[in-house]
């Protein structure tokens, strides 16, 4: 799955967001704010990842238990899922 | 862990301006795409006519502004606010608008809505600002006359404000109160009302700044109910901007900047004094050179002690605006503030909080 076209990352001192544009300012108005670990995520869907590579990119960067990272991963891909951020 | 926070976008706005204040980061611009309107406001510090604007300097091209704006996104400008003059009389605001966009810059836009028609409110639908601000001047086509200069004003901005409507865009109304509309301030926040959006009103008249020419004096109120908000404006001093006390007012210190029609960046809309040039060192040697410049604005002498300073709204921007020096009191903003204290005093004695 990857971030869908019409999206651009920001980051600014410790702050990380998502800023719509074209017509996704339409559906999405204002930004996405992301935390570090969500930068980290959101940089790799860019790429194209899977669930199981969202999970391995966690577990390189942070202290976390493998169990925790899946939850953090299914929760993000659904929330922006929802928000129709993603396609495959 | 929690990948996206949760908080209100005021709050995570004043998160980035305390860590942009702290690092010298200019998250929040404004660029005066011109100073040319279809209004002739008599309380506007910003209007020229065409003549004069041509001999203060020359608008910049649209393709200046979107680079400029690339620049300053590569600098952290997270959003840039268009203003003017009035922004749609430059016939190439779609241009700088959808470019600036998508850049990854929230773009927010002031307007006086007189030229709103269904193309741009249509455009103003398919790609919505981060918000937009028309400013009203009146509830009849005779206060328009007598404070714009023009005709058919409120007629014309009715209508732009039907366009936006029947498009669906968001917008929010504010309201400049003087001597010669401040009848028809009800009038204005009951149409807020009767449009269900947002409305601000401000009564605030800033001296002309960089060549126009206004008349603040005979246009300014001076209503009690200004001093009973004054009272109860009581600014936590000191808190918001360590290092600078002259700066203590001011939320753009070291995170805002202004850059004005004729390509002049300074810190706020009022200010000239510590003015730098981007277009021709670049954006981001402009904004080193103004925040080592505002940096070195001291506090008037004056102030330092004074009695009354926590009722006081004067920031570098308004002295140099009243007075032509960011160092310099004003008598009218010191007796403003004199004025809140002393009502402050009296609302206590009468056992306020």
């Amino acid at each position: 799955m990857k971030i869908a076209s019409g999206f651009v990352r920001r980051s600014v001192g410790d702050s990380h967001m998502v800023v719509p544009v074209g017509t996704r300012t339409r559906d999405i108005p204002g930004v996405i704010a992301l935390s570090e670990s969500g930068a980290l995520l959101w940089e790799k869907l860019e790429q194209g990842a899977t669930e199981d590579e969202l999970v391995e990119a966690l577990l390189a960067e942070y202290e976390v238990e493998r169990e925790q990272a899946e939850v953090d991963v299914k929760a993000f891909v659904a929330e922006l899922s929802d928000k129709g951020v993603l396609e495959e | 862990m929690t990948s996206m926070p949760e908080m209100t976008w005021r709050k995570y706005r004043e998160n980035l301006r305390a860590q942009a204040r702290e690092a010298g980061i200019p998250i929040f611009g404004t660029f005066e795409l011109t100073p040319l309107c279809n209004f002739n406001c008599k309380m506007c510090y910003v209007h020229l006519s065409k003549d004069r604007m041509n001999e203060l300097g020359r608008l910049r091209t649209a393709d200046e502004w979107i680079d400029m704006a690339l620049q300053a996104r590569d600098a952290g400008t997270i959003a840039i606010t268009l203003t003017g003059g009035e922004i749609f009389t430059r016939p190439d605001f779609e241009k700088i608008y959808l470019e600036i966009r998508d850049l990854g810059i929230m773009v927010s836009l002031i307007s006086n809505g007189s030229l709103i028609d269904e193309r741009i409110a249509r455009l103003l639908r398919d790609y919505p600002p981060a918000s937009l601000r028309v400013t009203m001047y009146g509830a009849s086509n005779s206060t328009y006359a007598r404070l714009c200069g023009v005709e058919d004003g409120f007629s014309r901005v009715m209508k732009g404000l039907k366009c936006l409507v029947d498009a669906s865009v968001p917008f929010t109304l504010s309201f400049t109160r003087t001597t010669l509309n401040d009848s028809d301030f009800e009038s204005v926040k009951n149409l807020a009302e009767e449009f269900d959006v947002g409305f601000i009103s401000s009564y605030e008249l800033v001296p002309a700044v960089r060549g126009a020419s206004n008349d603040p004096n005979t246009l300014r109120i001076e209503l009690p109910s200004t001093a009973d908000k004054a009272r109860y404006r009581v600014p936590d001093s000191g808190s918001l901007l360590p290092g600078n006390p002259a700066f203590d007012t001011c939320k753009s210190y070291r995170c805002s900047y202004w850059i004005d029609w004729n390509g002049d960046m300074d810190m706020c809309a009022f200010m000239s004094s510590s003015k730098c040039r981007p277009f021709e060192v670049g954006f981001e040697s402009a904004w080193n050179d103004l925040i080592y410049k505002v940096s070195n604005i001291h506090l008037p002498e004056e102030c330092r002690q004074c009695e009354w300073r926590d009722f006081c709204y004067a920031c570098p921007g308004i002295r140099e605006a009243e007075s032509g020096s960011p160092e310099c009191i004003s008598e009218r903003i010191c007796n403003r503030a004199r004025y809140a204290y002393n009502n402050f005093l009296m609302f206590r004695s009468k056992g306020g909080a």
